[in-house]
């Protein structure tokens, strides 16, 4: 299934959480834990990454991936971290109004 | 901000890690899930690009793509770009140039603190002609009662003068000035202190270096200037230098205690606003001051109406503005007529790419991506144009440097400020008009509609031309009009010069002087005539009042001048009647005039022979320092009437002039025309052996002083020819283009025409009339602004009005014979059509 719109960064920032990853760590985390529900395609995870690079959320440090190749690992930074609580929150509100309107019965 | 900068620096390496990012990314997830094909893995380069572009704002990153999708197209067709950026250079490159000399002269600030704020006194005569010069009691009056302004100061050139000193000559030019005429200027000598009392002088930064040394004890120095001893007191800044007339020195007004006294229009008057003074309060003020000074009978001519004040810098670049501007125009509409071409060549590649265009939409791409893309390949146009045309601007201001006056014309940041101007406009306009072509929808069928928007710009442009024509006629009408004046002399076959004596003697030795000289000159074999007065005729003006001993109220502003025996006829000026001058008029003897033919008729025939003047009585203005309590001189008795002479520009008819006897005046210098076959060199000789530290300059064919009073309307004349040819030549080329771009597009209509038995003479025929229908209709267009034109050009104009027939006419002629060729060439080639190639034409 695909991510629902606006949602990535937050579930991005949400499996940081957990611990530093690199990009596919990342997909991975994403697919296992909602149970291969969401599936992360390369052509939106690593434009979204930059993104977050590039607003200071996350920063990035080269390490050894598991094949023993180069890879970016990516932490959660404390504003991140802030922005998350902040998109966490948003979101909740959101997809409370949602299911109210949903299960509102005349 | 920085984060992005840090990546845009390192471009290459963001690219490299997202690669080797992305690598791992594939490894690992084949590790998991086994091989991945293509399709599932997608398009990793444009995966790369869009997140690296995550750094780049979105026009940046599709400026940076059209512009180099722009460059490799313009590379790609050399002819094409090679043709508009010529055409551009040209018309950029003319109108550069000019603005450049609009820039320095009328729009540079003046090198003087809060400039804006100083004025200059101007004296409104009743005809309504305005001069920036006063009488020197009026100047005392306005210093005295100006309530408005903070400073004022009179200035008066000294023409130029010797500075004597232990180690030699050395000739400067200088100004008579008062204490606040630097106040005036904002401006205070670097050394020592502004001249404050009769007999003192500050001097240039040069003159300083040059005479004294550059030391600090050449003030309170005492050295002959001319035959008075002055006082130097202080020395100006360096680069300082009056309206960049190259003055030496600025000696103290008044000399003497006396020197403002004298009735003559002959004192400028520089002054600055109070703080709290508008121009308007101040101007106003000077009315009030006028009417006054008018009852106190210090307006000594009844012709004089009132002093006015007007902005310092507006008086003097009005001398040279007008015809500047006129020519600023024409370089302008040249550059309109360049921008149609090259719009025109613009328009029709758009056209051809109109299936490109069309395809690309099809593909997804956005009207801003495509406008991007035209857009960059007009700023490239437009950048390459004006590069050159900058060059070329350039090389016009070098190549004409030592013939204009020293304005300081350059390339500066207001003339790179205008040509960007330009460049930005003509950019946007080819990238737009490139767009709307591009989008013309794709018909079915191959024949193309016609361009409305290329037709009308070839209205216009056949419109400007035409201006363009019929202004440069009427110019080289005018001038042809000028060079037919008659002068009232003969300059040919006579040389001229002038001499100036290093101090002001006696009254005899003068006259021994100008004798003497006169006597070895005559003595030169060859030289038939010698004669000599204190301003030849276009040499320039010399007006003092006069007026009718028996009727003063026809006073008004004459020219004065002192003429030796046979002066006349050495110049070729006709005695009407009467007699010249002779040895019998000495100082001792009766005081005699000769007068103009004009002036005769003007004060004393009234519709009758010019003879009727013989016996009548003028008056004239006091000259130098003699103060007399009427400003007016005694009575002199006329003698003979001589024709009229052009005085300063041969545009101005011929004013009312009096000579009087060479030897009833003293002065220090003179002008001299020797006819017949002298050197320069024996004309100096014979100078030096009457009086060895004489100082001879001007040694010149007096047709050339002719030919130098044509210069301005000559080089106008000249310049708008050439802009009018281009303007010509590029509307030719512009509808050349036109023309045989259609002929090409209608190859196979034209060949199945001809299958089908059209005449050759009807296809020329109707390709012709549509190249010359659409030129006629740019000819009337043009027609009709010349009508809204005229009165613009009608100052610049002489015998000839803007409403001249035969010039517009034959300007009509011209461009319509022109656009007939252009028209042809194409239509013939047209006619020309191999009926079985163009039928088997894809």
């Amino acid at each position: 299934m695909d991510i629902l719109p606006g949602t990535l960064d937050l579930l991005i920032l949400r499996a940081l959480e957990r611990g530093t990853a690199h990009g596919y760590g990342i997909a991975l985390r994403l697919k296992q834990i909602s149970e291969d529900v969401l599936e992360v395609g390369e052509s939106s995870l690593y434009p979204a990454l930059q993104r977050l690079l590039l607003r200071g959320w996350v920063s990035g440090a080269w390490g050894t991936s598991e094949n023993n190749r180069r890879a970016r690992y990516y932490t959660l930074t404390a504003r991140g971290r802030k922005q998350l609580a902040r998109e966490r929150a948003e979101y909740e509100r959101m997809a409370g109004a949602i299911a109210k309107v949903l299960q509102w019965q005349e | 901000m920085i984060a992005r900068l840090r990546v845009w620096l390192h471009w290459r390496r963001t690219q490299r890690e997202l690669q080797e990012e992305m690598a791992t990314h594939r490894s690992l997830r084949e590790a998991d899930t086994g091989p991945l094909t293509r399709r599932e893995w997608g398009n990793e380069w444009a995966m790369r690009q869009d997140a690296s572009g995550v750094w780049l704002w979105p026009w940046v990153s599709a400026l940076g793509s059209g512009l180099r999708l722009g460059a490799r197209r313009l590379r790609r067709s050399p002819g094409f770009t090679l043709a508009a950026m010529a055409t551009l250079a040209l018309g950029i490159g003319a109108t550069t140039a000019l603005f450049s000399v609009v820039s320095a002269v009328m729009l540079r600030p003046l090198p003087y603190p809060d400039a804006g704020r100083m004025v200059e006194a101007q004296l409104e005569y009743t005809s309504h002609v305005v001069q920036p010069f006063v009488t020197g009691p009026q100047f005392v009056y306005l210093r005295d009662h100006a309530r408005s302004l903070a400073a004022v100061g009179a200035y008066r050139g000294t023409g130029t003068l010797p500075l004597s000193q232990s180690g030699g000559i050395d000739w400067l030019d200088g100004l008579y000035v008062t204490d606040g005429f630097f106040r005036s200027l904002g401006t205070t000598p670097a050394l020592g202190r502004n001249v404050d009392r009769p007999r003192t002088m500050v001097i240039s930064h040069d003159v300083w270096e040059r005479d004294f040394g550059g030391s600090s004890d050449a003030l309170g120095r005492v050295v002959k200037l001319g035959n008075r001893q002055i006082t130097v007191v202080g020395v100006m800044p360096a680069g300082f230098d009056f309206q960049h007339r190259g003055i030496g020195v600025y000696a103290s007004l008044p000399l003497d205690g006396g020197g403002l006294g004298d009735t003559g229009t002959n004192t400028q008057v520089v002054g600055r606003l109070r703080p709290d003074a508008t121009l308007a309060q101040a101007s106003q003020e000077a009315r009030l001051l006028s009417q006054q000074m008018k009852r106190a009978g210090l307006m000594p001519m009844a012709s004089m109406a009132a002093i006015t004040l007007d902005g310092f810098q507006a008086v003097e670049a009005h001398t040279v503005s007008q015809r500047l501007w006129f020519l600023f125009a024409f370089a302008a509409l040249l550059l309109l007529i360049a921008v149609g071409n090259v719009a025109a060549l613009v328009l029709a590649r758009a056209l051809a790419r109109r299936e490109e265009v069309a395809l690309r939409r099809a593909l997804g791409a956005a009207r801003g991506q495509l406008f991007t893309q035209f857009l960059t390949e007009g700023i490239a146009l437009a950048t390459g144009g004006a590069l050159a045309g900058l060059g070329l601007a350039e090389l016009a201001i070098r190549a004409t440097a030592d013939r204009m006056p020293a304005w300081g014309v350059a390339l500066d940041g207001r003339v790179l400020a205008f040509v960007l101007g330009i460049t930005f406009v003509a950019s946007v306009g080819f990238g737009l008009a490139a767009l709307r072509q591009s989008e013309v929808r794709l018909m079915p069928g191959r024949f193309q509609p016609r361009s409305k928007l290329r037709d009308g710009l070839l209205v216009g442009q056949v419109a400007l031309a035409l201006l363009l024509l019929w202004g440069a006629g009427l110019l080289a009408k005018s001038l042809w009009r000028l060079e037919q004046q008659p002068l009232g002399f003969d300059p040919n076959g006579a040389t001229v010069m002038q001499t100036v004596l290093p101090t002001q003697g006696p009254p005899a030795g003068w006259q021994q002087f100008v004798e003497g000289v006169t006597a070895k000159l005559r003595a030169i074999p060859g030289v038939t005539a010698v004669a000599s007065m204190s301003l030849l005729p276009l040499e320039g003006q010399g007006n003092i009042p006069g007026e009718p001993a028996s009727a003063p109220e026809l006073g008004r502003s004459v020219e004065y001048r002192w003429a030796t025996p046979g002066s006349f006829a050495a110049l070729g000026m006709p005695l009407e009647a009467g007699r010249d001058f002779n040895t019998g008029d000495t100082a001792a003897s009766a005081r005699v005039v000769v007068v103009s033919e004009n002036l005769a008729r003007r004060w004393f025939a009234h519709g009758g022979v010019p003879a009727a003047a013989l016996g009548g009585q003028v008056r004239m203005g006091v000259i130098g320092q003699k103060v007399f309590a009427s400003g007016m001189d005694g009575p002199r008795t006329i003698v003979g009437v001589v024709g009229d002479v052009k005085v300063e520009t041969l545009d101005q008819p011929a004013r009312l002039t009096v000579y009087v006897p060479a030897a009833q005046e003293t002065n220090n210098a003179a002008w001299w025309v020797v006819r017949g076959v002298a050197s320069g060199a024996q004309l100096r000789a014979a100078v030096g052996a009457v009086n060895g530290s004489a100082r001879v300059t001007g040694v010149a064919p007096y047709t050339d002083v002719i030919a130098q009073s044509l210069e301005p309307p000559r080089v106008a004349a000249q310049l708008t020819g050439v802009f009018a040819a281009l303007a010509l030549l590029l509307s030719a080329i512009g509808l050349y283009g036109l023309l045989a771009y259609r002929v090409t597009e209608r190859t196979q209509e034209i060949g199945i025409r001809m299958a089908l038995g059209a005449e050759r003479g009807n296809i020329v025929r109707q390709i012709t009339a549509y190249g010359t229908g659409l030129a006629l209709a740019g000819i009337a267009a043009g027609g009709l602004a010349t009508l809204a034109l005229g009165r613009l050009v009608g100052s610049l104009l002489f015998g000839v009005t803007s409403g001249d027939v035969l010039t517009l006419a034959s300007a009509a002629g011209c461009m319509l014979a022109v656009a007939l060729v252009a028209s042809a060439v194409p239509a013939l080639r047209a006619a020309g059509t191999d009926v079985v190639r163009a039928l088997r034409a894809p």
